[in-house]
């Protein structure tokens, strides 16, 4: 009995020095722990974010009381970052779409000049404009549905951009985010030939006049 | 909304609102884009202070103007709620 009595006394004893132990070994690691968490976080934000959100992140664990709050605290820097760095994306992606629509905005005035210069300029001859009239007409008959197409890419851009990423959206603004990312593709390349043959035509023209 | 003027600190509005930090920072990010809030570090040393410089956020008079009207509408919408 006296044995058995010792032998629990000796157990207690060991696991409160053990769980002293623990205790002290996990006050002296949480820091670390804590500063790989901020640094893991920051990780996932845009470069202009990273040294401010790594120093705020660092002092707001530093504000809260005990280890457990920040190590709470830590672990929720990880989804702030998650969250921060989708939302950040989203606005990339919008910003870029609207570069592109003014690009695409900016062919169609590309188009509507070639248009012009090929219908009305005089240095073209009479029999350049049996060859070139057809097309011209073709071109000129595309031009409302290019507008259309423009005004359609603006519209679901800055819809896209007003629309938050929540998850229930999430599937409708993938379908659509493929759909305007193809739109976009093609009428960026057929607006960089335009400026191209544009070009051309004009300095054609010039050389054409200035003989 | 007593002390809406007043500049505080991440940490502090985490305490204020009971909002987790993962919910926390992205919305103080979002005012903060909307011109809705304003954030600044703070200026005195940290090594006179004993500890790291903390960001502080402040609302401004657009965030001021917004949150009124906010509040009304959470007003006028327990009032409808109560006469049902």
């Amino acid at each position: 009995m006296a044995i058995i009595t010792s032998l629990g006394l000796l157990v207690s004893t060991l696991a409160a020095a053990l769980s002293r132990m623990m205790a002290e070994e996990i006050s002296a690691w949480t820091p670390s722990i804590i500063h790989g968490l901020v640094k893991l976080a920051v990780a996932r934000l845009t470069d202009n974010q990273r040294a401010r959100f790594e120093e705020e992140w660092q002092s707001h664990v530093n504000e809260v009381p005990g280890i457990i709050g920040k190590l709470l605290a830590a672990i929720g820097f990880l989804v702030a970052a998650e969250k921060m760095s989708i939302a950040a994306r989203h606005r990339q992606i919008v910003e870029d779409w609207l570069t592109k629509v003014k690009q695409v905005e900016a062919s169609h005035s590309k188009l509507a000049e070639t248009i012009s210069l090929l219908r009305d300029d005089s240095r073209i001859t009479a029999e350049e404009h049996v060859k070139i009239d057809p097309i011209v007409d073709r071109l000129s008959s595309l031009l409302p549905r290019h507008k259309e197409m423009c005004d359609r890419l603006a519209t679901l851009a800055r819809l896209y951009g007003a629309t938050p990423a929540a998850p229930t959206r999430r599937l409708i603004l993938f379908t659509l985010k493929m759909r305007v990312q193809a739109s976009f593709e093609i009428m960026t390349t057929t607006a960089e030939t335009l400026e191209n043959k544009h070009s051309v035509l004009v300095k054609l023209l010039a050389d054409r006049g200035s003989r | 909304m007593s002390h809406i003027e007043d500049e505080i600190s991440g940490a502090e509005a985490g305490r204020a609102t009971g909002l987790a930090s993962g919910t926390l920072y992205p919305i103080l990010i979002r005012l903060e884009e909307a011109g809705w809030v304003e954030s600044r570090w703070e200026t005195e040393d940290p090594h006179e202070l004993g500890r790291p410089r903390r960001r502080l956020y402040q609302i401004t008079g657009v965030g001021i103007r917004k949150a009124r009207a906010a509040f009304r509408e959470v007003v006028l919408s327990l009032k409808e709620f109560a006469w049902r």
